[in-house]
């Protein structure tokens, strides 16, 4: 639920104006529901008391006005008549116009100082004893008997105003009252004495308890207040009550418009809130929208265009700028690397063109073609001026005999010109190119003329060789063919005539090894009749067997017909070789060669019934110069080179020679591998 | 009598050559060298040519490219006698015009069937 929160800066911003937007409606829904009844109850109690005081004003002054009148009556001097005349017409007709002026439930009323009434504004009243349940306090001008207000005062004589000749008395029913007292649906009120519990007007309505001068009740239903009077009614009290419904109607009406209105404030400020929020985030989202864009797009030249003024466009210009500064930087470096890919196929180039120069010459003129052309600077040269130009490529080689380095010469080409600390390097690289190709070209020439010398000395060798024994040769063939000797001449010739050959055969290996061993043996590879090949062999060692009645067995295992490529030549050297070392060794029996094929390996295997080998002798036979101890001390001829040459000559056919023996006495067998 | 050139300068090998020749019924002149082999070849007629290949003074191929280059020589049989025995050797020698190329030490009988060979293979041309 808080991902909603949290994830999202709309909806933060979302719930931040709806609290901000709606706790003060909040509030001040809570201060009208909780605070301000109390408020206005307290502003309604002081209305009333004011009300209060306006009806106790009327009502004060109307007994006050009642008062003087009676004052005033009593100073007339139409008073003077009651004595005069017992029963004064005049003074009653007075009477009963005051009390027709008023209109009100009282009695007018001159008595004499015996309490005969003798003037009265009612006709029934007269000359009747007016009976007073108290006496009148002559310091008093008025008394209250339960609902009946007496005001008095003394008539005195007009001549003689110590002398008081009666009472002018007003009787007054205090419900006279009643008038100026409201009776309304919502308010009410009432007097009351609260001494002999007498009142006036409705007090069906609240009952309170009058304790203190003045106070206020709030009841349930009603807002009270209450006021002592003063004056005459001194003991008496003025209620005033109000509905509290009533007086709170307002406040209740203007809450249920409040509480009808919440839905739509709440809309409306969601409605502002969802509004604003989108237009707060949207430059944002836009922002990450054209983000995506970039990253998907890799259109880097995109721009955010907002029209806003605050911090978002502030935002956008700095994301704009970073774009545009990202921009151009990649441009620069696919521009700076296409150069490089540029400069890199170029070094390439130069590379294939340089290496394949066969002489220092032509690598320095083709270096300089290529320098011109990539510089544009025709008048670019080589030269091997020992006064080297500072800032120019100079180029050094080495001298492979003393082991150091030389300087070769420079060109004059400047390379503090170039800023580019790059173009600088790709230079040297050139320059490195070409003293590598100068030692190249001057390694293979060392090389090829070591090789050439050692094999001028091979040839040399061999012709030197051959040249005095093919004299010893000749002489020996000569003798032996033309002259006629006697035995013991003819086998002394003989024995020459063998040890040239011999030697000649002795020659011949030497030379082939060095031959082998210079690189300079070369493989003449033809499709030959392999058992062809093994028959000339043997056709050509059979003297040499019969000589010692050798049996030689040839086994091809159905393989006659088979043909291969191979070097002829080699091939039957390795054979030769093989199968005269077999008859050399073997004094009796037989031996046998036999032939066979392994997947794309032809096998010639020649068996002999000779002295044999000790296995641990084996290895040591293919060494130059080698035979088996024992074997030398018999007198065998043998340079102990042939199967040295024998198993070279196989490697050069990309085959071997192997030998194998169970020991002294039990015979040998040789094996050629050759690849076809 | 059929009159053979030996030009080798080796002298023993001159010497066992001409032995065997004169049994063989020819007549030998004797060369140390290419430059004396083409003077006697400028005054003498010969039957057959044995040349050497490495000489002093004049090698063997140089003598026999100037043999090949004259019309009047050209024709002789010629055979080369050498102790270089490479492919290589042969192969050059033989493509300068030689009719047959023998490697020192020769055997004997290599050697005269070598010279009819050449010479009836001469004949049956002519």
């Amino acid at each position: 639920m808080f991902d909603f929160f949290h994830r999202s800066l709309r909806n933060k911003l979302l719930i931040a104006f709806i609290i901000i937007g709606f706790s003060p409606y909040l509030l001040f829904l809570i201060y009208t529901l909780f605070l301000s009844e109390n408020k206005i109850l307290n502003k309604t109690v002081l209305e009333q008391y004011d009300q209060a005081d306006m009806i106790i004003h009327v009502m004060q002054t109307h007994l006050h006005l009642l008062e003087k009148e009676v004052l005033f009556l009593s100073r007339l001097d139409l008073m003077d008549d009651l004595i005069a005349e017992d029963i004064d017409k005049r003074i009653s007709r007075l009477l009963t116009q005051k009390y027709h002026d008023y209109n009100l439930d009282l009695t007018l009323m001159a008595l004499d100082t015996n309490n005969t009434v003798i003037a009265a504004s009612s006709a029934h009243l007269l000359l009747k004893k007016f009976d007073l349940h108290v006496n009148f306090d002559p310091s008093k001008q008025h008394v209250i008997i339960n609902d009946t207000l007496y005001i008095y005062t003394p008539i005195t004589a007009s001549f003689d105003t110590d002398k008081t000749i009666g009472t002018l008395l007003l009787t007054y029913n205090l419900h006279n009252l009643d008038t100026y007292l409201i009776h309304q649906q919502d308010r009410h009120a009432y007097i009351i004495n609260p001494r002999n519990d007498i009142s006036v007007g409705d007090r069906r309505l609240f009952h309170i308890t009058l304790n203190q001068p003045q106070e206020s009740l709030i009841s349930e239903e009603h807002l009270i207040v209450y006021k002592k009077l003063q004056g005459i009614l001194h003991d008496w009290y003025l209620v005033y009550g109000v509905d509290k419904h009533i007086a709170l109607a307002f406040l209740y009406d203007f809450i249920r418009f409040m509480l009808y209105l919440s839905p739509f404030i709440f809309a409306t400020i969601i409605y502002v809130a969802v509004r604003y929020s989108k237009h707060v985030v949207k430059p944002i989202q836009q922002l990450t929208a054209i983000t995506d864009t970039i990253i998907e797009t890799k259109n880097y030249s995109a721009q955010l265009q907002l029209s806003t003024q605050d911090e978002t466009a502030r935002l956008s210009n700095s994301f704009n700028k970073m774009i545009r500064t990202t921009h151009d930087a990649l441009q620069h470096l696919e521009r700076e690397n296409r150069i490089r890919l540029q400069r890199f196929i170029q070094l390439i180039d130069i590379f294939n063109t340089i290496i394949q120069t066969k002489n220092e010459t032509d690598c320095i003129e083709v270096s300089l073609a290529y320098l011109k052309e990539l510089t544009h600077k025709k008048e670019l040269f080589f030269s091997t001026d020992t006064a080297a130009c500072s800032s120019c490529i100079d180029l050094y080689v080495n001298d492979f005999e003393k082991n150091k380095r030389l300087y070769y010469g420079y060109i004059s080409l400047n390379l503090n010109a170039f800023d580019d600390a790059n173009e600088k390097e790709f230079y040297h690289s050139i320059a490195t190119m070409i003293m590598l190709q100068l030692d190249r070209i001057r390694l293979i020439n060392r090389t090829l003329s070591a090789s050439r010398a050692k094999s001028a000395f091979i040839s040399h060798m061999s012709h030197e060789l051959r040249t005095p024994l093919n004299a010893i040769i000749g002489f020996a063939q000569y003798l032996i063919t033309y002259e006629e000797l006697n035995d013991d001449q003819q086998d002394s010739i003989a024995n020459i005539e063998s040890s040239a050959q011999y030697l000649l055969g002795m020659i011949n290996e030497i030379l082939d090894i060095a031959k082998i061993e210079a690189g300079k043996m070369e493989v003449h590879k033809e499709r030959v009749h392999i058992v062809e090949l093994i028959h000339n062999s043997c056709a050509m060692l059979q003297p040499l067997a019969d000589d010692k009645e050798l049996t030689l067995q040839l086994q091809t295992n159905n393989l006659e017909q088979l043909t291969c490529e191979t070097d002829p030549k080699l091939f039957q050297q390795i054979t030769l070789n093989l199968l005269s070392n077999a008859i050399k060794f073997t004094e009796n029996g037989s031996i046998t060669l036999t032939l066979s094929k392994q997947n794309q390996t032809l096998v010639l295997t020649i068996t002999d019934t000779g002295i044999g080998i000790e296995p641990s002798e084996l290895s040591r036979l293919f060494h130059d110069f080698t035979q088996a101890g024992d074997v030398m001390q018999k007198g065998q001829k043998g340079s102990g080179l042939g199967l040295s040459l024998s198993k070279k000559m196989a490697h050069l056919l990309h085959g071997d020679v192997t030998l194998e023996s169970d020991g002294i006495g039990t015979g040998c067998r040789a094996t050629l591998f050759i690849k076809i | 009598m059929l009159r053979v050139l030996l030009c080798d300068d080796d002298l023993m090998n001159r010497k066992v050559a001409s032995k065997i020749l004169h049994k063989e019924g020819f007549d030998v002149i004797e060369a140390a060298n290419g430059r004396e082999a083409l003077e006697y070849l400028a005054t003498t007629s010969v039957d057959l040519i044995l040349m050497d290949l490495m000489m002093p003074i004049l090698d063997g191929y140089e003598t026999i490219k100037q043999i090949k280059a004259s019309p009047a020589l050209a024709s002789i049989p010629l055979i080369i006698i050498s102790a270089l025995s490479d492919t290589d050797s042969i192969t050059k020698g033989l493509s300068l015009g030689a009719d047959a190329y023998v490697t020192k030490p020769y055997n004997i009988d290599t050697f005269r069937i070598s010279i009819r060979d050449t010479l009836g293979i001469h004949t049956s041309h002519v």
